[in-house]
C-alpha cells in the first residue's frame, strides 16, 4: 500500500510554466500567461494525486511540464530522486520509459493513418522492448485494456470513444511505466463508458502497482479515483488534503464554494442545498490579483486588506490538510 | 411551480427523424411523444447519439432536409397548432418569438463581426418592430436583466471579448427578447466551468419564475437534470425509455437503462464504490438491434426482451418505462 | 434504403463471380462494367483492348522497339506492364468480390472509396492515366517521327487525311505524330517539376513548421524572397543566359514552385503539431526525425497532394506559355506551345495546327484541375470523423 514515510516518487517545489504573449521591439516576450504559477506538491509510490479545478487554472500545464513535454519556467520537478529539469536527451528518453502521459482528446490522441498495431509495435521498436515478436506483445497490450486481439489491424477511425481512450492507455502501458499523468482521460466520453474506463484505470493501478497524477475537472469523479486531492485555481494550489477530508472539511472558500456548486444527481432536498454562488469570471493568468489570486470573488467573511497585498502559503496540518488562505478554520480535525 | 394538469405547451406526437445517408438510413429520433406543460421544466437526457439534440431541432425545424426528414406521421403541435409542414415562413415567426434556443457553443452562436448588441437589436427590431434608438435601450435592459455587469458598456463589444459564461447570457438575452412561452436549452452548460454553470441554471431558474416559461432542457449530466427540472424524459438509441417526474426518476428508475446511468456515476455516500458501469457502446442509429434496444448492454435481459418494447404505464400519470419487466422491478424495489 | 442497394451489389458481384472469372480471363474490365463499377471496368477494358491493339496491329513495330533507343525499349515495357496489370487486377478484383464488408480501413482507403465516388474527378484521372500511358507508348504509337518531313512540295498543309489523322505543318510533319510527341515534353516537365518543388516543399515546410522559432522565421524569410521574385523574369534571365533544355526549364519550374507547398505544409504541421497524438509521440521518447516523417508528414499530405495536382497543371499552361514565347523548349522538339505558335500565322488557313495542340492542353489541364478538386473533396479533415 502507500508508504509515506518513504520519500515521495514525485515532488515539486515552486514550479512554474509562462507562457510569452506577442512580441516586445526587440523579440522579448512583453508579458506572459502564467498558466502555472509556484505549485507544490508529492506524490507517493502507489498512491492517486487528483488535480482539480476549472478551465485555465493551470492543472493540465501542470501535468505536461512535470514530464516535460513543456519546459518549465522555473522551479524544482524530482522523480525518485533524480532532477528531471536536469536530464539530458538519452536520460529524458529513460525517463519517459517511467513516466506516461494520457491524453483527453480520444480523437486528436492517435495518428490517424497507423494501425493499431503499428501504433504500439513502433514504440515497443523505438524503445528495444517486445523482444522479437513485437506483435505478440502488442496482442498482449489490447488485452491488457479489454480490447481483443482482432482489434490490432484497425485504425483508430473505426473504433469508439471508449475504446479509443484505452488504446491510448495501450499505448502508454507498451513502455511499461510506473507514473501515469492522466489528463481529463475521461471527460470526452459518456457517462456509462467513463465508468468503464475508470475502472479499467483502477484495476491497471492495482495489478501494475501504477501511481497516478489523475487531472480532471469533474469532482465527483476525482474524489472516487483519488487518495488526495489538489485544487488548483489561477495558477497555483489553494488546497490539498485527503480526498474524504477535503470534500467533507474543506478549508478553502474557493474550494468550498466549487464543491456546492457540484449539481448532486439526487432532487430530494434540492430547494433547501446551500449552494456558494461565485459573482464574475475568473481574472486574467496575464495579470493575476496581487496577494490571494481569489480574493477579488471571495465570499469569505474575514476577507481583508492582507488578502489583497499578502499572498497566502499553503499551510495547515503538516504533511496533512493545507491551504493557502489567511483565514482558514483552524483546529479542524487532523488527518488519519 | 409544476403545473400538474395544466394543457400541454408542445405536444410531440411520434415523432420520427430519420437521415437519408450513404451508409444507410440513420434513424435518429424514432417514434417520441412527449408534452411540455405551460411554466413547467421538463429534462431530457440521455448519452450522445440517443436523439436529444435531433428531437430538438426538429421541433424548431432547424434540421437541413435533405438529409434529414420529418417522417410521416410525426407531429409536433405548439398551444394545439401544428408546426410539422407549417412552412418556412410560419417557423421563422414562431423561432425567437414562440420558441426560444440556446446551444451548448455560445461562440458559435454569436456572429463574431458584430457587436453583441447590435445582435440582440436585430432581433428585436426583426420580431418586435422597435427603432433602432429602442431596440438598443432594450438591449441594454436585457442585458442588465441575464446579470451582465456594465451592459451599457458590453451592449458595444463583440463576441471573442466576453468569457464563456458572458456569452450564454447575451445568449440567454437574445433568447429572452420577446418573452418566449418556451426555451429549449440544448446542453447550455456543457461548455462551461462548474461556477459558471450554477450561476447560468440559477439565472435560468430565476428568469423561468419571473417570465413563466416553460424550459425544455437537453443535456447528459444526469446532476443538472437532478437540480433543475420537474419532469424528466430519458431518451436512449433514438426512443423514450423513461419517463417520470425528477423524483421517479432518481428515486426510483424503472428502467435498466437509467439504473444503468446512475450507477455508473460516483457514489455520494461511499465516494471510493466501485462504480458500476454499463458494457458495451450505443448502437449504430443505422443499425438498432431489434426488439428492445438496450437488450444487449441489459444486465436483467432474458426472454421476452428479443420483442420490441412499448413504453408501459407505471401507475401514476406520466410515469412509463420501455420495458415490458419494469412494473416488477418498480415493486420489488432497486435490486440492481 | 441505400442499405439495401448496398447487400444488392453484393449479391450481384458474388452472382458473377464464377462466370465472372471466365468473362474476365478474356476481357478484363468487362465483369466490373457489367457490375455498374464504370470507372474501373472501363480503365481496365480500355487498357486492355488499346494495348492489345498495339500488338496485334504493328508486331514488327514492336519487336524492332525490343532493341530500340530506351524510349522505345520503355514503350514496350510499359506495354507488358499494362497489359499483365489489367488482366491480372481484373482476376483478383473478380475472384476477392465477396469478401466486402472488411475492417481496418486506412484513412487513404477512405480517400481512395470517397474519391471514387465522384464521377468528373474519375472520368479526370481516367483521362490523365491515359495520356501518361499514352506518352510512354508514343514510340510504338505515333504514326512517323515527330521530326520526318514529307514532300514539302504536295505535303504542306494537308488537312486530315486517312495517311495524316490531324493533317500536316507547314514542313509537311504530320500533326498527330508531333502532338503525341508534345504530350511527353509537356507531361514530363509538368510531373518533374512539380516532384522536386513537392518534395523540398514539404520537407522545408514541416521542418519550419515543426521547430518553430529561428528555423521557422528563416526557412518563411525564404519562401517570401522566393515568392516575391518574379518567376517569368528569372526564366527569361536564365533562358538568356544558358542554352535553353527541357533539363534547364524542368529545374527552374520545380526549384521556384516550391514555396508554395512549403507554406501548405507549414500551415497544416502547426496545427497538427498541437495534436495530441504529436504530444503522445514526444511524450513516448520518438526523435523529431521520427515524429516529422511519421507522424507529421503523412497527416499533411492531403493538401499537399491536392496542391501538386493543381500545381501539374498549371505548370503545363506554364511551359506552354513559355514555349508559345519561344522561351520553352526549342524547335524541332515537338511541345504543344511551340506547335500552337506555329500555327498561329495560318489560323484561317490551317486550323489544326494550333486547335489539336491547344485542345490537348485544354484537356489535360481540366483533367487535372478536375482531379485535383475530387481529390481536395475526398481528402478533407472534415469529412473524417
Amino acid at each position: 500500500m502507500i508508504d509515506r514515510s518513504l520519500p515521495p516518487l514525485l515532488s515539486v517545489r515552486g514550479l512554474e510554466k509562462h507562457f510569452p504573449l506577442g512580441q516586445g521591439m526587440l523579440g522579448r516576450a512583453v508579458r506572459h500567461v502564467k498558466a502555472v504559477d509556484g505549485v507544490d506538491f508529492a506524490i507517493w509510490r502507489g498512491e492517486t494525486l487528483g488535480l482539480v479545478g476549472e478551465s485555465g487554472c493551470g492543472k493540465s500545464t501542470t501535468g505536461r511540464a512535470v514530464l516535460r513535454l513543456l519546459e518549465p519556467t522555473a522551479g524544482e520537478v524530482h522523480y525518485d530522486g533524480m532532477d528531471v529539469r536536469a536530464l539530458d536527451r538519452e536520460s529524458l528518453r529513460a525517463f519517459r520509459r517511467r513516466a506516461q502521459f494520457v491524453f483527453q482528446d480520444p480523437f486528436g490522441s492517435l495518428n490517424p493513418r497507423l494501425s493499431v498495431g503499428a501504433m504500439l509495435e513502433e514504440v515497443l521498436e523505438v524503445h528495444g522492448l517486445g523482444g522479437a515478436n513485437r506483435r505478440d506483445r502488442a496482442v498482449e497490450l489490447l488485452e491488457l485494456v479489454g480490447l481483443r486481439p482482432e482489434h490490432i489491424d484497425r485504425y483508430p477511425h473505426e473504433f469508439s470513444g471508449g475504446q479509443r481512450q484505452r488504446l491510448g492507455v495501450a499505448r502508454a502501458l507498451s513502455v511499461e511505466p510506473e507514473f501515469l499523468v492522466l489528463d481529463e482521460p475521461v471527460s470526452a466520453l459518456d457517462v456509462s463508458v467513463q465508468a468503464q474506463v475508470v475502472n479499467l484505470l483502477e484495476d491497471l493501478q492495482a495489478e501494475l502497482g501504477l501511481t497516478y497524477l489523475f487531472i480532471a475537472h469533474d469532482l465527483a469523479l476525482v474524489e472516487h479515483v483519488s487518495d488526495r486531492v489538489a485544487v488548483m485555481y489561477l495558477g497555483r494550489i489553494v488546497e490539498i488534503a485527503d480526498a474524504a477530508n477535503l470534500y467533507r472539511e474543506p478549508r478553502h472558500p474557493y474550494t468550498r464554494a466549487l464543491l456546492s456548486a457540484v449539481p448532486r444527481p439526487d432532487p430530494v432536498g434540492r430547494e433547501q442545498r446551500e449552494r456558494i454562488v461565485l459573482q464574475g469570471d475568473v481574472p486574467s493568468a496575464v495579470d493575476p490579483p496581487m496577494g490571494c489570486p481569489f480574493h477579488p470573488r471571495c465570499p469569505h467573511p474575514a476577507k481583508d486588506d492582507v488578502c489583497g497585498s499578502v499572498r497566502p502559503l499553503l499551510e495547515g496540518d503538516p504533511g496533512g490538510h493545507l491551504a493557502a488562505c489567511h483565514y482558514q478554520p483552524s483546529g479542524v480535525e487532523t488527518s488519519t | 411551480m409544476s403545473a400538474e394538469s395544466a394543457p400541454a405547451l408542445l405536444s410531440v406526437r411520434d415523432l420520427r427523424t430519420w437521415f437519408f445517408t450513404d451508409q444507410g438510413v440513420a434513424k435518429a429520433v424514432d417514434g417520441v411523444s412527449f408534452d411540455v406543460r405551460a411554466g413547467e421544466t421538463l429534462g431530457i437526457v440521455g448519452e450522445s447519439g440517443c436523439g436529444k439534440t435531433v428531437t430538438s431541432l426538429s421541433v424548431l425545424g432547424l434540421l437541413p432536409q435533405p438529409p434529414a426528414r420529418v417522417m410521416e406521421g410525426s407531429s409536433v403541435r405548439l398551444r394545439g397548432e401544428e408546426l410539422i409542414g407549417s412552412g418556412e415562413r410560419r417557423m421563422r415567426a414562431l423561432r425567437g418569438n414562440e420558441i426560444s434556443m440556446i446551444f451548448q457553443e455560445p461562440m458559435s452562436s454569436l456572429n463574431p463581426v458584430y457587436k453583441i448588441g447590435g445582435q440582440i437589436a436585430e432581433s428585436l427590431r426583426l420580431h418586435r418592430g422597435m427603432d433602432r434608438k429602442a431596440a438598443r435601450a432594450e438591449a441594454v435592459r436585457l442585458l442588465a436583466e441575464v446579470g451582465l455587469s456594465e451592459p451599457e458598456r458590453r451592449v458595444d463589444e463583440y463576441p471573442h471579448q466576453l468569457s464563456g459564461g458572458m456569452r450564454q447570457r447575451v445568449m440567454i438575452a437574445m433568447a429572452l427578447s420577446c418573452e418566449p412561452s418556451l426555451l429549449i436549452a440544448d446542453e447550455p452548460t456543457t461548455a462551461l466551468d462548474v461556477t459558471v454553470q450554477a450561476q447560468i441554471l440559477e439565472l435560468l431558474a430565476e428568469l423561468r419564475g419571473k417570465f413563466g416559461m416553460a424550459v425544455l432542457l437537453i443535456t447528459h449530466d444526469l446532476g443538472v437534470v437532478a437540480e433543475v427540472c420537474d419532469r424528466v424524459v430519458v431518451m436512449y438509441a433514438g426512443q423514450i425509455v423513461e419517463t417520470g417526474t425528477v423524483y421517479d426518476i432518481f428515486g426510483e428508475p424503472a428502467h435498466p437503462y437509467t439504473r444503468g446511468l446512475l450507477d455508473s456515476l460516483p457514489s455520494v455516500e461511499d465516494p471510493g464504490k466501485r462504480l458500476d458501469s454499463i458494457p458495451g457502446t450505443v448502437p449504430n442509429p443505422i443499425d438498432w438491434p431489434t426488439g428492445c434496444r438496450f437488450r444487449a448492454r441489459c444486465p436483467l435481459a432474458t426472454e421476452g426482451c428479443e420483442l420490441p418494447q412499448d413504453l408501459v404505464e407505471l401507475g401514476e400519470e406520466g410515469r412509463t418505462a420501455r420495458c415490458w419487466r419494469a412494473p416488477s422491478l418498480v415493486a420489488t424495489g432497486a435490486a440492481t | 434504403m441505400s442499405s439495401d442497394v448496398g447487400s444488392l451489389v453484393v449479391e450481384h458481384h458474388q452472382g458473377t463471380s464464377r462466370g465472372g472469372r471466365l468473362l474476365s480471363a478474356i476481357l478484363p474490365g468487362l465483369p466490373q462494367l457489367l457490375a455498374g463499377r464504370w470507372g474501373v471496368g472501363s480503365a481496365a477494358l480500355l487498357t486492355w483492348v488499346g494495348l492489345l491493339w498495339i500488338v496485334v496491329a504493328r508486331p514488327s513495330r514492336v519487336a524492332s522497339a525490343l532493341g530500340g533507343a530506351w524510349d522505345e525499349q520503355l514503350a514496350v515495357g510499359t506495354l507488358v506492364v499494362g497489359l499483365s496489370t489489367a488482366w491480372l487486377w481484373s482476376w483478383r478484383d473478380v475472384a476477392a468480390a465477396h469478401e466486402v464488408k472488411r475492417v481496418g480501413v486506412s484513412v487513404w482507403e477512405l480517400a481512395v472509396r470517397a474519391f471514387s465516388k465522384n464521377r468528373t474527378a474519375v472520368a479526370g484521372l481516367l483521362v490523365i492515366v491515359g495520356l501518361y500511358v499514352i506518352a510512354l507508348l508514343t514510340p510504338l504509337v505515333a504514326p512517323y517521327d515527330p521530326a520526318f518531313q514529307g514532300d514539302l512540295l504536295r505535303e504542306r498543309y494537308v488537312s486530315a487525311s486517312a495517311a495524316h489523322p490531324l493533317g500536316t505543318d507547314q514542313f509537311a510533319r504530320d500533326v498527330l505524330s508531333r502532338l503525341l510527341y508534345g504530350a511527353r515534353i509537356s507531361l514530363l516537365i509538368g510531373f518533374v517539376a512539380v516532384s522536386i518543388s513537392v518534395t523540398i516543399g514539404t520537407l522545408l515546410g514541416a521542418i519550419a513548421g515543426f521547430l518553430g522559432g529561428i528555423v521557422d522565421g528563416v526557412i518563411m524569410r525564404f519562401v517570401d524572397m522566393v515568392i516575391s521574385f518574379p518567376r517569368l523574369v528569372l526564366l527569361i534571365t536564365i533562358i538568356a543566359l544558358f542554352e535553353p533544355s527541357i533539363f534547364l526549364i524542368t529545374a527552374v519550374l520545380g526549384l521556384t514552385l516550391w514555396p508554395g507547398t512549403a507554406r501548405i505544409v507549414r500551415g497544416e504541421v502547426l496545427s497538427l503539431r498541437e495534436r495530441e497524438f504529436v504530444q503522445a509521440a514526444t511524450a513516448l521518447g520518438f526523435s523529431k526525425t521520427r515524429i516529422i516523417l511519421r507522424h507529421l508528414i503523412p497527416n499533411a499530405l492531403g493538401p499537399v497532394i491536392v496542391a501538386a495536382t493543381l500545381g501539374i497543371g498549371n505548370t503545363i499552361v506554364l511551359e506552354a506559355g513559355l514555349s508559345f514565347l519561344g522561351l520553352g523548349v526549342q524547335p524541332p522538339t515537338p511541345s504543344w506551345g511551340t506547335m500552337v505558335a506555329d500555327g498561329r500565322n495560318v489560323l484561317l488557313n490551317a486550323w489544326w495546327l494550333s486547335t489539336f495542340p491547344g485542345l490537348a492542353i485544354v484537356f489535360t489541364v481540366l483533367s487535372f484541375n478536375l482531379v485535383g478538386d475530387g481529390l481536395r473533396d475526398a481528402l478533407d479533415p472534415r469529412l473524417r470523423s
